[in-house]
Protein backbone atom coordinates (compact mmCIF):
# COMPACT_ATOMS: atom_id res chain seq x y z
CA UNK A 1 0.00 0.00 0.00
CA UNK A 2 2.79 2.37 0.91
CA UNK A 3 4.54 1.56 -2.34
CA UNK A 4 1.40 2.33 -4.26
CA UNK A 5 1.13 5.65 -2.49
CA UNK A 6 4.72 6.56 -3.33
CA UNK A 7 4.13 5.48 -6.93
CA UNK A 8 1.06 7.73 -7.09
CA UNK A 9 2.99 10.64 -5.64
CA UNK A 10 5.86 10.13 -8.10
CA UNK A 11 3.50 10.07 -11.08
CA UNK A 12 1.60 13.13 -9.92
CA UNK A 13 4.80 15.02 -9.27
CA UNK A 14 6.15 13.95 -12.66
CA UNK A 15 3.06 15.17 -14.52
CA UNK A 16 3.09 18.49 -12.69
CA UNK A 17 6.81 18.89 -13.36
CA UNK A 18 6.23 18.27 -17.07
CA UNK A 19 3.40 20.79 -17.19
CA UNK A 20 5.42 23.28 -15.20
CA UNK A 21 8.33 23.34 -17.65
CA UNK A 22 5.97 23.22 -20.62
CA UNK A 23 3.95 26.31 -19.71
CA UNK A 24 6.67 28.72 -20.82
CA UNK A 25 6.39 27.28 -24.35
CA UNK A 26 2.61 27.47 -24.49
CA UNK A 27 2.38 31.21 -24.09
CA UNK A 28 4.80 32.43 -26.79
CA UNK A 29 3.52 29.67 -29.09
CA UNK A 30 -0.11 30.65 -28.86
CA UNK A 31 0.43 34.39 -28.90
CA UNK A 32 2.90 34.42 -31.80
CA UNK A 33 0.57 32.27 -33.91
CA UNK A 34 -2.28 34.64 -33.15
CA UNK A 35 -0.13 37.70 -33.95
CA UNK A 36 0.95 36.05 -37.19
CA UNK A 37 -2.69 35.64 -38.19
CA UNK A 38 -3.54 39.12 -37.01
CA UNK A 39 -0.86 40.85 -39.11
CA UNK A 40 -0.62 38.43 -42.00
CA UNK A 41 -4.17 37.25 -42.56
CA UNK A 42 -5.43 33.68 -42.54
CA UNK A 43 -3.02 32.49 -45.24
CA UNK A 44 0.00 33.83 -43.38
CA UNK A 45 1.82 30.49 -43.58
CA UNK A 46 2.10 30.82 -47.38
CA UNK A 47 3.77 34.18 -46.90
CA UNK A 48 7.36 35.36 -46.45
CA UNK A 49 6.62 38.50 -44.42
CA UNK A 50 7.60 39.26 -40.84
CA UNK A 51 4.13 38.14 -39.82
CA UNK A 52 4.88 34.78 -41.42
CA UNK A 53 8.07 34.56 -39.36
CA UNK A 54 6.14 35.32 -36.17
CA UNK A 55 3.71 32.59 -37.13
CA UNK A 56 6.46 30.06 -37.79
CA UNK A 57 8.22 30.81 -34.49
CA UNK A 58 4.92 30.33 -32.72
CA UNK A 59 4.43 27.02 -34.52
CA UNK A 60 7.88 25.89 -33.43
CA UNK A 61 7.18 26.83 -29.81
CA UNK A 62 3.90 24.92 -29.98
CA UNK A 63 5.47 21.83 -31.49
CA UNK A 64 7.96 21.77 -28.61
CA UNK A 65 5.21 21.67 -25.98
CA UNK A 66 4.62 17.93 -25.93
CA UNK A 67 8.32 17.02 -26.24
CA UNK A 68 9.30 19.35 -23.38
CA UNK A 69 6.47 18.07 -21.22
CA UNK A 70 7.44 14.43 -21.87
CA UNK A 71 11.11 15.22 -21.30
CA UNK A 72 10.51 16.78 -17.90
CA UNK A 73 8.08 14.06 -16.88
CA UNK A 74 10.91 11.60 -17.48
CA UNK A 75 13.37 13.95 -15.76
CA UNK A 76 11.18 14.03 -12.67
CA UNK A 77 11.15 10.23 -12.49
CA UNK A 78 14.68 9.35 -13.58
CA UNK A 79 16.65 12.55 -13.08
CA UNK A 80 18.97 13.95 -15.71
CA UNK A 81 19.37 10.82 -17.88
CA UNK A 82 15.60 10.78 -18.34
CA UNK A 83 15.54 14.02 -20.32
CA UNK A 84 16.78 12.75 -23.70
CA UNK A 85 14.59 9.63 -24.01
CA UNK A 86 11.67 11.65 -22.61
CA UNK A 87 11.98 14.46 -25.15
CA UNK A 88 12.36 11.92 -27.93
CA UNK A 89 9.23 10.10 -26.73
CA UNK A 90 7.37 13.42 -26.79
CA UNK A 91 8.65 14.19 -30.28
CA UNK A 92 7.40 10.80 -31.47
CA UNK A 93 4.00 11.53 -29.89
CA UNK A 94 3.98 14.93 -31.60
CA UNK A 95 4.79 13.50 -35.03
CA UNK A 96 2.50 10.47 -34.86
CA UNK A 97 -0.43 12.56 -33.66
CA UNK A 98 -0.97 10.97 -30.27
CA UNK A 99 -0.62 14.44 -28.78
CA UNK A 100 -0.72 15.20 -25.08
CA UNK A 101 -1.97 11.81 -24.01
CA UNK A 102 0.77 10.12 -26.02
CA UNK A 103 3.34 12.53 -24.61
CA UNK A 104 2.27 11.90 -21.03
CA UNK A 105 2.35 8.15 -21.38
CA UNK A 106 5.61 8.36 -23.31
CA UNK A 107 7.28 10.55 -20.71
CA UNK A 108 6.24 8.28 -17.84
CA UNK A 109 7.40 5.15 -19.67
CA UNK A 110 10.67 6.80 -20.69
CA UNK A 111 11.28 7.69 -17.04
CA UNK A 112 10.75 4.15 -15.82
CA UNK A 113 12.73 2.66 -18.69
CA UNK A 114 15.70 4.84 -17.78
CA UNK A 115 15.31 3.94 -14.11
CA UNK A 116 15.45 0.25 -14.94
CA UNK A 117 18.44 0.63 -17.25
CA UNK A 118 20.22 2.46 -14.42
CA UNK A 119 19.81 -0.63 -12.26
CA UNK A 120 21.56 -2.94 -14.72
CA UNK A 121 24.92 -4.03 -13.31
CA UNK A 122 27.85 -3.41 -15.63
CA UNK A 123 31.60 -3.72 -15.03
CA UNK A 124 32.93 -0.60 -13.34
CA UNK A 125 35.34 0.17 -16.20
CA UNK A 126 32.32 0.60 -18.42
CA UNK A 127 30.44 2.68 -15.86
CA UNK A 128 31.14 5.95 -17.64
CA UNK A 129 29.47 4.59 -20.74
CA UNK A 130 26.17 4.42 -18.87
CA UNK A 131 25.13 8.08 -19.11
CA UNK A 132 26.79 8.89 -22.42
CA UNK A 133 25.99 5.80 -24.45
CA UNK A 134 23.91 3.06 -22.88
CA UNK A 135 21.01 5.03 -21.39
CA UNK A 136 20.45 7.45 -24.28
CA UNK A 137 20.80 4.74 -26.91
CA UNK A 138 18.83 1.90 -25.35
CA UNK A 139 16.39 4.25 -23.65
CA UNK A 140 15.56 5.70 -27.05
CA UNK A 141 15.30 2.31 -28.74
CA UNK A 142 12.97 0.92 -26.06
CA UNK A 143 10.76 3.97 -25.89
CA UNK A 144 10.74 4.21 -29.68
CA UNK A 145 9.51 0.64 -30.06
CA UNK A 146 6.83 1.16 -27.42
CA UNK A 147 5.65 4.47 -28.79
CA UNK A 148 5.63 3.49 -32.44
CA UNK A 149 4.45 -0.11 -32.36
CA UNK A 150 2.51 -0.57 -29.13
CA UNK A 151 0.81 2.53 -27.82
CA UNK A 152 1.10 4.72 -30.91
CA UNK A 153 -1.85 3.34 -32.84
CA UNK A 154 -4.51 3.19 -30.10
CA UNK A 155 -3.51 6.47 -28.47
CA UNK A 156 -3.36 8.30 -31.79
CA UNK A 157 -6.82 6.95 -32.58
CA UNK A 158 -8.08 8.05 -29.18
CA UNK A 159 -6.54 11.50 -29.58
CA UNK A 160 -7.85 12.19 -33.07
CA UNK A 161 -11.31 10.79 -32.29
CA UNK A 162 -11.57 12.88 -29.15
CA UNK A 163 -10.47 16.01 -31.00
CA UNK A 164 -12.88 15.48 -33.88
CA UNK A 165 -15.80 14.64 -31.58
CA UNK A 166 -15.14 17.75 -29.53
CA UNK A 167 -14.63 20.03 -32.55
CA UNK A 168 -17.82 18.76 -34.16
CA UNK A 169 -19.98 19.35 -31.13
CA UNK A 170 -22.67 21.89 -31.85
CA UNK A 171 -25.78 23.45 -30.41
CA UNK A 172 -27.03 21.89 -27.19
CA UNK A 173 -24.20 19.43 -26.77
CA UNK A 174 -21.71 22.27 -27.09
CA UNK A 175 -23.47 24.12 -24.29
CA UNK A 176 -23.37 21.02 -22.10
CA UNK A 177 -19.70 20.63 -22.90
CA UNK A 178 -19.21 24.25 -21.85
CA UNK A 179 -21.04 23.70 -18.56
CA UNK A 180 -18.85 20.69 -17.72
CA UNK A 181 -15.67 22.44 -18.84
CA UNK A 182 -16.46 25.54 -16.77
CA UNK A 183 -17.36 23.54 -13.68
CA UNK A 184 -14.15 21.51 -13.95
CA UNK A 185 -12.05 24.64 -14.28
CA UNK A 186 -13.57 26.13 -11.14
CA UNK A 187 -13.86 23.10 -8.89
CA UNK A 188 -10.24 22.85 -7.82
CA UNK A 189 -8.94 26.26 -8.89
CA UNK A 190 -5.73 25.31 -10.64
CA UNK A 191 -5.57 21.68 -9.47
CA UNK A 192 -5.62 18.47 -11.53
CA UNK A 193 -9.23 18.75 -12.78
CA UNK A 194 -8.62 22.33 -13.83
CA UNK A 195 -5.44 21.30 -15.65
CA UNK A 196 -7.23 18.40 -17.35
CA UNK A 197 -9.87 20.77 -18.72
CA UNK A 198 -7.12 23.19 -19.76
CA UNK A 199 -5.39 20.41 -21.67
CA UNK A 200 -8.52 19.59 -23.62
CA UNK A 201 -8.74 23.24 -24.66
CA UNK A 202 -5.05 23.39 -25.58
CA UNK A 203 -5.32 20.10 -27.44
CA UNK A 204 -8.23 21.33 -29.52
CA UNK A 205 -6.44 24.57 -30.30
CA UNK A 206 -3.27 22.81 -31.42
CA UNK A 207 -4.64 19.73 -33.18
CA UNK A 208 -8.00 21.06 -34.34
CA UNK A 209 -7.17 24.76 -34.66
CA UNK A 210 -10.39 25.39 -32.74
CA UNK A 211 -10.00 28.29 -30.32
CA UNK A 212 -13.54 28.35 -28.94
CA UNK A 213 -12.68 26.07 -25.98
CA UNK A 214 -9.81 28.40 -25.09
CA UNK A 215 -12.16 31.37 -24.91
CA UNK A 216 -14.43 29.39 -22.57
CA UNK A 217 -11.36 28.40 -20.59
CA UNK A 218 -10.34 32.02 -20.12
CA UNK A 219 -13.75 33.10 -18.89
CA UNK A 220 -14.19 30.17 -16.52
CA UNK A 221 -10.69 30.62 -15.08
CA UNK A 222 -10.97 34.36 -14.61
CA UNK A 223 -14.47 34.58 -13.17
CA UNK A 224 -13.74 32.87 -9.79
CA UNK A 225 -11.34 35.50 -8.40
CA UNK A 226 -13.24 38.29 -10.20
CA UNK A 227 -16.54 37.10 -8.74
CA UNK A 228 -15.11 36.91 -5.24
CA UNK A 229 -13.71 40.43 -5.58
CA UNK A 230 -17.08 41.76 -6.73
CA UNK A 231 -18.88 39.96 -3.89
CA UNK A 232 -16.48 41.50 -1.39
CA UNK A 233 -17.04 44.98 -2.78
CA UNK A 234 -20.82 44.67 -2.80
CA UNK A 235 -21.42 42.79 0.40
CA UNK A 236 -18.75 43.68 2.92
CA UNK A 237 -20.37 42.01 5.90
CA UNK A 238 -20.10 38.51 4.41
CA UNK A 239 -16.33 38.49 4.49
CA UNK A 240 -13.89 39.00 7.33
CA UNK A 241 -11.71 42.10 7.44
CA UNK A 242 -8.73 39.93 6.70
CA UNK A 243 -10.43 38.36 3.68
CA UNK A 244 -11.38 41.76 2.33
CA UNK A 245 -7.73 42.85 2.38
CA UNK A 246 -7.31 40.46 -0.55
CA UNK A 247 -9.72 42.29 -2.81
CA UNK A 248 -6.91 43.87 -4.83
CA UNK A 249 -5.19 40.53 -5.22
CA UNK A 250 -8.40 38.95 -6.44
CA UNK A 251 -8.94 41.62 -9.07
CA UNK A 252 -5.37 41.32 -10.35
CA UNK A 253 -5.61 37.52 -10.18
CA UNK A 254 -8.85 37.60 -12.13
CA UNK A 255 -7.53 39.93 -14.80
CA UNK A 256 -4.36 37.89 -15.14
CA UNK A 257 -6.22 34.56 -15.21
CA UNK A 258 -4.69 33.13 -12.06
CA UNK A 259 -7.58 31.15 -10.59
CA UNK A 260 -5.42 30.22 -7.60
CA UNK A 261 -6.22 33.52 -5.92
CA UNK A 262 -9.66 32.12 -5.16
CA UNK A 263 -8.22 29.30 -3.07
CA UNK A 264 -8.01 30.97 0.36
CA UNK A 265 -11.69 31.90 0.14
CA UNK A 266 -12.72 28.44 -0.96
CA UNK A 267 -10.66 26.87 1.81
CA UNK A 268 -12.26 28.93 4.54
CA UNK A 269 -15.79 28.07 3.41
CA UNK A 270 -15.64 25.29 0.79
CA UNK A 271 -19.27 24.17 0.69
CA UNK A 272 -20.59 27.61 -0.12
CA UNK A 273 -17.72 29.08 -2.13
CA UNK A 274 -16.80 26.22 -4.46
CA UNK A 275 -20.36 25.65 -5.78
CA UNK A 276 -20.71 29.39 -6.34
CA UNK A 277 -17.51 29.48 -8.37
CA UNK A 278 -18.56 26.42 -10.34
CA UNK A 279 -21.95 27.86 -11.28
CA UNK A 280 -20.46 31.17 -12.47
CA UNK A 281 -17.70 29.46 -14.45
CA UNK A 282 -20.01 26.84 -15.97
CA UNK A 283 -22.47 29.44 -17.19
CA UNK A 284 -19.64 31.68 -18.41
CA UNK A 285 -18.07 28.86 -20.43
CA UNK A 286 -21.42 27.83 -21.89
CA UNK A 287 -22.20 31.43 -22.87
CA UNK A 288 -18.81 31.69 -24.53
CA UNK A 289 -19.81 28.82 -26.85
CA UNK A 290 -23.31 30.17 -27.31
CA UNK A 291 -21.87 33.49 -28.49
CA UNK A 292 -19.36 31.72 -30.78
CA UNK A 293 -16.43 33.36 -29.05
CA UNK A 294 -12.85 32.39 -29.77
CA UNK A 295 -9.64 33.59 -28.21
CA UNK A 296 -6.34 32.77 -29.87
CA UNK A 297 -4.05 32.70 -26.87
CA UNK A 298 -3.37 29.97 -24.36
CA UNK A 299 -2.91 32.23 -21.31
CA UNK A 300 -2.59 35.87 -20.38
CA UNK A 301 -6.00 36.94 -19.10
CA UNK A 302 -7.34 40.31 -20.07
CA UNK A 303 -3.97 41.37 -21.45
CA UNK A 304 -4.50 39.31 -24.60
CA UNK A 305 -8.12 40.27 -25.09
CA UNK A 306 -7.45 41.77 -28.52
CA UNK A 307 -6.87 38.24 -29.75
CA UNK A 308 -10.53 37.44 -29.13
CA UNK A 309 -12.79 37.45 -32.18
CA UNK A 310 -15.30 39.77 -30.46
CA UNK A 311 -13.52 41.52 -27.57
CA UNK A 312 -16.53 43.54 -26.39
CA UNK A 313 -18.92 40.57 -26.30
CA UNK A 314 -16.16 38.60 -24.67
CA UNK A 315 -15.80 41.16 -21.86
CA UNK A 316 -19.57 41.11 -21.47
CA UNK A 317 -19.62 37.34 -20.99
CA UNK A 318 -16.79 37.59 -18.47
CA UNK A 319 -18.75 40.25 -16.59
CA UNK A 320 -21.90 38.09 -16.56
CA UNK A 321 -19.98 35.05 -15.31
CA UNK A 322 -18.27 37.08 -12.59
CA UNK A 323 -21.54 38.68 -11.51
CA UNK A 324 -23.23 35.27 -11.29
CA UNK A 325 -20.37 34.00 -9.15
CA UNK A 326 -20.63 37.11 -6.96
CA UNK A 327 -24.40 36.78 -6.71
CA UNK A 328 -24.17 33.14 -5.68
CA UNK A 329 -21.59 34.00 -3.03
CA UNK A 330 -23.66 36.80 -1.57
CA UNK A 331 -26.73 34.58 -1.60
CA UNK A 332 -25.09 31.57 0.03
CA UNK A 333 -22.64 33.08 2.47
CA UNK A 334 -23.91 34.06 5.93
CA UNK A 335 -22.91 37.29 7.62
CA UNK A 336 -19.65 36.86 9.45
CA UNK A 337 -19.42 37.51 13.12
CA UNK A 338 -16.19 39.46 13.32
CA UNK A 339 -13.35 38.00 15.43
CA UNK A 340 -14.84 34.55 15.05
CA UNK A 341 -12.91 33.48 11.99
CA UNK A 342 -9.23 33.93 11.43
CA UNK A 343 -8.42 32.78 7.95
CA UNK A 344 -5.47 34.17 6.05
CA UNK A 345 -6.44 35.69 2.77
CA UNK B 1 11.68 24.73 24.05
CA UNK B 2 14.65 25.81 21.95
CA UNK B 3 14.26 27.93 18.88
CA UNK B 4 14.13 25.62 15.90
CA UNK B 5 15.97 26.25 12.67
CA UNK B 6 13.57 25.34 9.90
CA UNK B 7 14.29 25.42 6.18
CA UNK B 8 11.81 24.75 3.44
CA UNK B 9 11.42 24.49 -0.31
CA UNK B 10 8.17 25.34 -2.08
CA UNK B 11 7.18 24.75 -5.69
CA UNK B 12 4.03 24.40 -7.79
CA UNK B 13 3.05 23.68 -11.37
CA UNK B 14 2.59 27.24 -12.61
CA UNK B 15 5.30 28.53 -10.31
CA UNK B 16 3.55 31.83 -9.66
CA UNK B 17 0.86 31.24 -7.07
CA UNK B 18 1.06 28.25 -4.74
CA UNK B 19 4.85 28.44 -4.45
CA UNK B 20 4.65 31.92 -2.98
CA UNK B 21 1.49 31.38 -0.98
CA UNK B 22 2.85 28.30 0.75
CA UNK B 23 6.15 30.09 1.44
CA UNK B 24 4.17 32.87 3.13
CA UNK B 25 2.15 30.37 5.16
CA UNK B 26 5.31 28.60 6.32
CA UNK B 27 6.92 31.85 7.41
CA UNK B 28 3.85 32.86 9.35
CA UNK B 29 3.44 29.60 11.22
CA UNK B 30 7.14 29.52 12.11
CA UNK B 31 7.01 33.09 13.33
CA UNK B 32 3.97 32.27 15.43
CA UNK B 33 5.87 29.44 17.09
CA UNK B 34 8.92 31.65 17.59
CA UNK B 35 11.12 29.58 15.29
CA UNK B 36 13.60 30.64 12.62
CA UNK B 37 12.78 29.82 9.03
CA UNK B 38 14.31 30.26 5.60
CA UNK B 39 12.24 29.33 2.57
CA UNK B 40 13.62 28.65 -0.88
CA UNK B 41 11.07 29.17 -3.64
CA UNK B 42 11.44 27.15 -6.82
CA UNK B 43 8.96 28.95 -9.01
CA UNK B 44 8.67 30.02 -12.61
CA UNK B 45 11.63 32.38 -12.19
CA UNK B 46 13.92 29.56 -11.09
CA UNK B 47 15.38 29.34 -7.59
CA UNK B 48 14.85 32.26 -5.24
CA UNK B 49 16.45 32.54 -1.80
CA UNK B 50 18.83 29.63 -2.38
CA UNK B 51 19.48 27.38 0.62
CA UNK B 52 23.23 27.10 1.17
CA UNK B 53 25.17 24.12 2.42
CA UNK B 54 25.41 25.82 5.80
CA UNK B 55 21.66 26.44 5.96
CA UNK B 56 21.08 22.77 5.27
CA UNK B 57 23.68 21.54 7.78
CA UNK B 58 22.31 23.74 10.54
CA UNK B 59 18.65 22.93 9.97
CA UNK B 60 16.65 21.04 12.59
CA UNK B 61 13.75 20.46 10.29
CA UNK B 62 13.38 20.51 6.50
CA UNK B 63 10.01 20.95 4.85
CA UNK B 64 9.49 20.01 1.19
CA UNK B 65 6.26 21.59 0.02
CA UNK B 66 6.63 20.73 -3.64
CA UNK B 67 4.33 19.75 -6.49
CA UNK B 68 7.16 19.92 -8.98
CA UNK B 69 10.36 17.92 -8.67
CA UNK B 70 12.89 19.77 -6.55
CA UNK B 71 15.96 21.06 -8.37
CA UNK B 72 19.37 20.47 -6.88
CA UNK B 73 17.91 17.90 -4.54
CA UNK B 74 21.33 16.30 -4.02
CA UNK B 75 22.09 19.08 -1.51
CA UNK B 76 19.84 17.23 0.92
CA UNK B 77 21.27 13.74 0.55
CA UNK B 78 23.00 13.75 3.93
CA UNK B 79 20.03 15.07 5.90
CA UNK B 80 17.28 12.82 4.58
CA UNK B 81 15.96 11.95 8.02
CA UNK B 82 15.02 15.55 8.74
CA UNK B 83 12.79 15.99 5.70
CA UNK B 84 9.01 16.03 5.78
CA UNK B 85 6.86 16.17 2.64
CA UNK B 86 3.66 18.19 2.55
CA UNK B 87 1.88 19.31 -0.63
CA UNK B 88 1.85 23.13 -0.95
CA UNK B 89 -1.96 23.43 -0.98
CA UNK B 90 -2.14 21.62 2.36
CA UNK B 91 0.39 24.01 3.82
CA UNK B 92 -1.71 26.94 2.63
CA UNK B 93 -4.90 25.37 3.92
CA UNK B 94 -3.62 24.47 7.36
CA UNK B 95 -0.07 25.57 8.19
CA UNK B 96 -0.14 23.84 11.62
CA UNK B 97 0.19 20.55 9.77
CA UNK B 98 3.92 21.29 9.54
CA UNK B 99 4.39 20.95 13.29
CA UNK B 100 2.06 17.98 13.54
CA UNK B 101 3.96 16.10 10.87
CA UNK B 102 7.31 17.13 12.32
CA UNK B 103 6.64 15.76 15.79
CA UNK B 104 8.55 12.56 15.22
CA UNK B 105 11.63 14.33 13.94
CA UNK B 106 11.49 16.96 16.67
CA UNK B 107 11.23 14.48 19.54
CA UNK B 108 14.45 12.84 18.35
CA UNK B 109 16.37 16.06 18.59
Amino acid sequence: MDNLKIFGRDIKQALLTGVSYMLAFVVPGGILIALGFAFGGIYVYEDTSFAASLFSWGKIAFSLMVPIMAGYIAFSLADRPGIAPGIIAGMIAESQGSGFIGGMIGGILAGYIVLSIKKVKIPSVLQSLMPVLIIPLFGTIFIGVIMTYIIGVPVTWLNTTMTSVLTNLSGGSLIIFGLIQGAMLAIDMGGPLNKAAYFVAIGMATSGNDWAPMSANFIASMSPPMGIAIAMLISKNKFTTLERKGVGNCIVGGLAMITEFAIPYAVSDPFRVIPSLMVGSAIGAALSYAANLTLQAPHGGVFVILLANKPIVWLGVLAIASLITAGMLILLKPKVVENEIEIEA
Amino acid sequence: MNILKIIAITSCATGIAHSYMSAEALKKIAQKNGDQIKVEIQGAMGIENFLTVKDIEDADLIVFANDVRISKEERFNSVNSKIIHIPPHEVIKRPEIVYEKAKEILTNL
